[in-house]
């Protein structure tokens, strides 16, 4: 932990910008960077990201492939592929408990049972050889000592708050027998059993089909209304989150280039990276002849250009990007919570404004 | 050998070797997947190692015989039985002794090293061709004959392929080129069914369909796209193999059913200081050191092999 | 609506390069132990449809609807249990493979993932020129290099890396190594098979655009098979919708984005997600349920019943079929009619 972190700078840059006022965050993340070794040398896969998750909130970890953002849940949930990939700093406070520096058993027991994880393919996160009652049945019965016959009882109750329709014929039902919705709508059960405070959602969507993934969306939505927990959902489609999030959090090259609220980020983009996405996804609306793409190539996370990271396929980019790495500031009067990493973001708002 | 096992994996865009992966390149080492890069490369010590001692088998097999004139005919009796590290009645030293008759043992046991490794790769190159084009055909194109030949494998491997080889053996008679013919019979199957399993993963890849789709033939699908996938599972395949084939070639000698008696292959040597183990421990002892050393070397490097080029071989 | 009815007109002029009529290609389940068949899937059953020179018809769908297996069957990977492709005139499903031959040339295909379709064995301009190999005649030898060069060049990569392997590039650059093999044979209909899907979303604009352009330079007629609307409205100027191997409606785009008259349609499109969803004008909100019924054992009459609010018992026993309704384009409902407004729709 050396060195300015990017929420003290960004307090530094805008002395008197009003954060919103908010309770005591449930998770907080600051300043966590995550390494893997690899033959061609070593990628910082996470490098200094920084945010908080508040109680009954939902965060968007935003991003494409290589930015980071599953490598960062992994990090929360303590499953940093090793040996490749180590925490090689900052913390991880839960509930004010920084879980990077407590012993592994007490943190393992609050991971399963505070924080539960949904993963993006339910087929393999699910053993294929046990009946579904019984894998859902087994956090009552392990955490809970519930008997065989409570345990069941709950897993159909389970089942069918999660909509899976006749809940009782279909608990002794392996998971082959059923589509990738309903296996994952048991993933979200499975999640749902011990009543996490904070739910991760890694791709839940991207490998069902277009109205399958409407249904999850919208149960993921009505369960976090229902339970008051709090949601971070990992996409790399800007579309699926906007309806359930509350915030969103951009990563590109393992760093946080933007966050805020969500209308307030997609609305007002204040970095060409979020700009630029916006402009490449085919607008089913208000159609185009042609789509802005985003020039060059995925970020080589083993040979960052100096400065910023995006600056190679930045319309904006000029000498100073190359030479001073842009920390996340606050943009914009309103008064809601909105960083960007961007040295010429009130540039970035304005081309913005332009377009809409 | 050290060649064959260059790097098949490149991590994201960066160290961008050019030259081709020898092997499709699974999940975890695609470019652009930074959350799961790769591992070191396995095994490369045990790599180094054991192709060492190979190496040192092949020379000594290659030119050991030129530089130690050996006679499978000629008997000394002054120099019966002589243990390691004598000198003979002719003045020269003996390092590993003499056998019953007289003949330097060294000697012996390079001409021997020649034999076997002869057998072990001609054993590999007919067992192989056998083998692949049974795994190739009929496992590219399907149908009864991919069926029946596939459980004829099956029943083949329920058989001891020792007790096959010895069957055939003692049906064929005792000949060099008879043992390699019995070797290869007992392990084709093999070669045939990791070729097959490539053949058949390899036949649903999207780049087949491709070059079927630019309207290519069989032949060029065959040649172009399929072989060149199996090449490395294959080259593993052979290397845990010889070592078996080696020792089963001893094998077949000790019991007579092998190599005649006048070409002196380890498993004859061992044989012939059967009688003599009380008091000239060095003639069966100093072969089969040589022997084993030899295998194992050839079984470490097939694992290491196997390891850094496809770990679903693992119950090979 | 008059852009869409010019677009008909057009159609209705010039003659279709590719049609598929009655299109049925069957799976047979085979049992495990003695290899009998114990039942058929019908990935595709009764698919109809002309594409015209210079046109992209955009083949929509959700996992299990068979529009991959259409494209398979279009280019003979599969085989056709019933039904014709004509293709400039000549059925391809009744010619053998050497008479297939010469017709590759003109039919190529793009493929979705862009790990598994390049041979990782081969340099980038070996993949290029393998269809040279294949087809004599078509570039002479003395020409690969350069030719191969020229059509990297054209496919936005540089031609200096054409001695690189595929593992060599990202994701993105290797779909354009894909498109650079698919137009080494100057083909007419280029079929896109989830050309863009494996791809960021960055990324993925980059190929679309690269796609607009060399149909308009190349004259080139796209089948562009997805399953993410917003890409199809981008690049179709027909769209087809495909559901448990039937086409359920057919539109010019316009058309069946801003009247769709058959359920599924509107359930596929209400089910999008759209970036700015405050921005958006107010769409009807439907979340049809369940999952798509096993094309092992499909429902009787209309397919889509099963999942539909508007099913009645004749749903089940007539088959409603693919035929212009209300004046409109074709559909396969019974009650088919466009959605009035957001409010008024099923929940």
């Amino acid at each position: 932990m050396t060195g300015p972190t990017p929420h003290t700078q960004a307090h530094e840059r805008s002395a008197g910008a009003p954060l919103r006022a908010a309770g005591a965050p449930l998770l907080s993340v600051h300043d966590l960077r995550v390494e893997f070794g690899t033959r061609a040398g070593i990628i910082r896969a996470v490098d200094g990201v920084s945010f908080d998750v508040r109680p009954g909130e939902t965060l968007a970890i935003l991003g494409e492939s290589g930015s980071g953002k599953s490598v960062t849940s992994q990090a929360i949930m303590g499953i940093v592929p090793k040996p490749a990939g180590r925490v090689t700093g900052g913390q991880i406070r839960y509930r004010g408990a920084d879980l990077l520096s407590r012993p592994p058993g007490e943190v393992r027991k609050l991971r399963g049972t505070e924080i539960s994880m949904v993963f993006q393919d339910p087929l393999s996160s699910l053993n294929p050889v046990f009946r579904i009652g019984y894998q859902i049945g087994e956090m009552f019965r392990r955490h809970r000592g519930y008997s065989r016959r409570d345990a069941r009882d709950a897993a159909v109750e389970l089942m069918e708050r999660v909509g899976i329709p006749a809940a009782r014929e279909r608990v002794d039902d392996f998971p082959h027998q059923f589509s990738g919705g309903m296996r994952q709508r048991i993933m979200i059960a499975i999640a749902l059993a011990l009543d996490p405070a904070l739910l991760i959602a890694d791709e839940p969507t991207t490998a069902l089909d277009v109205t399958v993934q409407a249904q999850i969306m919208r149960l993921l939505a009505r369960l976090q209304r229902e339970e008051g927990m709090s949601m971070i959902l990992i996409t790399h489609d800007l579309g699926v989150v906007a309806d359930v999030a509350d915030r969103v959090l951009m990563m590109y090259a393992g760093r946080v280039v933007e966050t805020g609220d969500i209308r307030e980020v997609y609305d007002h983009s204040a970095h060409p990276y979020t700009n630029g996405l916006m402009a490449s996804i085919p607008d089913l609306d208000h159609p185009s002849d042609r789509l802005t793409p985003i020039s060059g190539s995925p970020p080589n996370l083993l040979d960052l250009p100096s400065g910023c990271s995006f600056r190679p396929r930045c319309p904006h980019a000029r000498q100073l990007c190359a030479d001073d790495d842009p920390g996340l500031y606050h943009v914009g009067q309103r008064p809601v919570s909105h960083l960007a990493a961007c040295h010429f973001a009130e540039e970035v708002t304005a081309d913005v404004r332009e377009r809409i | 050998m050290t060649d064959l096992v260059s790097d098949p994996t490149t991590s994201a865009d960066a160290g961008r070797s050019n030259r081709p992966p020898r092997w499709p390149l699974p999940n975890r080492f695609r470019p652009g997947r930074a959350s799961t890069p790769p591992r070191s490369r396995p095994g490369a010590g045990r790599i180094r190692f054991a192709s060492a001692v190979v190496a040192v088998y092949v020379l000594a097999a290659v030119f050991g015989p030129r530089l130690v004139q050996y006679d499978p005919v000629a008997t000394s009796t002054t120099d019966r039985l002589l243990p390691p590290g004598s000198r003979l009645s002719d003045g020269s030293l003996a390092v590993f002794g003499t056998d019953d008759v007289g003949r330097d043992l060294l000697a012996q046991i390079m001409q021997g090293a020649r034999i076997s490794i002869a057998v072990g790769v001609a054993t590999l190159v007919l067992a192989g061709l056998i083998g692949i084009t049974i795994g190739v055909l009929p496992g590219y194109f399907g149908g009864w004959l991919d069926g029946a030949l596939m459980r004829l494998a099956d029943i083949q491997l329920t058989f001891p392929s020792i007790l096959l080889a010895i069957f055939i053996a003692a049906l064929l008679g005792p000949s060099v080129v008879n043992v390699v013919i019995v070797l290869a019979i007992s392990n084709w199957v093999t070669f045939a069914r990791v070729t097959r399993a490539q053949v058949l993963t390899t036949k649903g890849r999207d780049f087949v369909d491709a070059t079927r789709t630019l309207g290519a033939r069989t032949w060029h699908l065959l040649r172009r796209c399929i072989l060149p996938a199996c090449t490395a599972p294959i080259l593993v395949v052979a290397t845990v193999e010889i070592g078996s084939v080696i020792l089963a070639e001893a094998s077949l000698s000790f019991l007579g059913l092998g190599t005649p008696t006048s070409t002196p292959s380890w498993g004859i040597t061992i044989s012939n200081g059967r009688n003599y183990l009380s008091d000239a421990w060095w003639i069966s002892t100093i072969p089969g050191i040589a022997l084993a050393v030899l295998v194992v070397s050839f079984g470490i490097l097939g694992d290491a092999l196997r390891d850094r080029f496809d770990p679903k071989l693992k119950n090979l | 609506m008059s852009a869409s009815a010019s677009e008909r007109d057009r159609a209705v002029t010039a003659s279709p390069l590719l049609s598929v009529r009655d299109l049925h290609t069957t799976f047979p389940v085979r049992s495990r132990l003695l290899r009998r068949t114990v039942a058929h899937v019908q990935a595709v059953s009764g698919v109809s449809f002309d594409l015209y020179p210079g046109e992209t018809l955009g083949l929509v769908g959700e996992s299990g609807s068979g529009k991959s297996t259409v494209a398979r069957t279009i280019l003979g990977l599969e085989k056709a249990t019933a039904g014709t492709v004509t293709f400039d005139g000549r059925d391809l499903t009744s010619l053998s493979a050497s008479e297939m031959r010469p017709v590759r040339r003109d039919v190529q295909m793009i493929f979705q993932d862009p790990y598994s379709s390049l041979n990782p064995r081969r340099t980038v301009e070996e993949i290029v020129r393998e269809a040279w190999e294949i087809h004599p005649g078509v570039v002479p030898k003395s020409r690969w290099k350069d030719e191969a060069r020229e059509l990297l060049e054209r496919v936005g990569l540089n031609p200096d890396h054409a001695d690189r392997y595929p593992h060599q590039f990202s994701g993105g650059q290797r779909q354009r190594i894909g498109i650079a093999r698919a137009l080494a044979l100057h083909p007419k209909l280029i079929i896109c098979d989830e050309a863009v899907s494996a791809l960021d979303v960055s990324i993925q604009a980059q190929v679309l655009n690269l796609l607009q352009d060399l149909q308009r330079d190349l004259g080139l007629t796209y089948l562009f098979i997805a399953h993410d609307l917003s890409v199809v409205r981008h690049v179709s100027t027909r769209v087809a919708v495909m559901y448990l191997g039937k086409i359920v409606e057919m539109a010019g785009r316009r058309e069946i984005f801003e009247q769709p008259t058959h359920p599924y349609t509107q359930a596929l499109l209400s089910a999008v997600p759209v970036p700015r969803p405050w921005d958006a004008p107010r769409r009807a909100e439907i979340v049809v349920a369940g999952d798509i019924p096993s094309p092992a054992n499909p429902p009787s009459g209309c397919r889509f019943r099963t999942r539909c609010w508007k099913a009645q018992p004749r749903c089940a026993d007539d088959e409603p079929a693919l035929q212009p309704r209300l004046g409109l384009h074709p559909s396969a409902c019974h009650f088919a009619e466009p959605l009035q407004t957001a409010d008024t729709a099923p929940m």
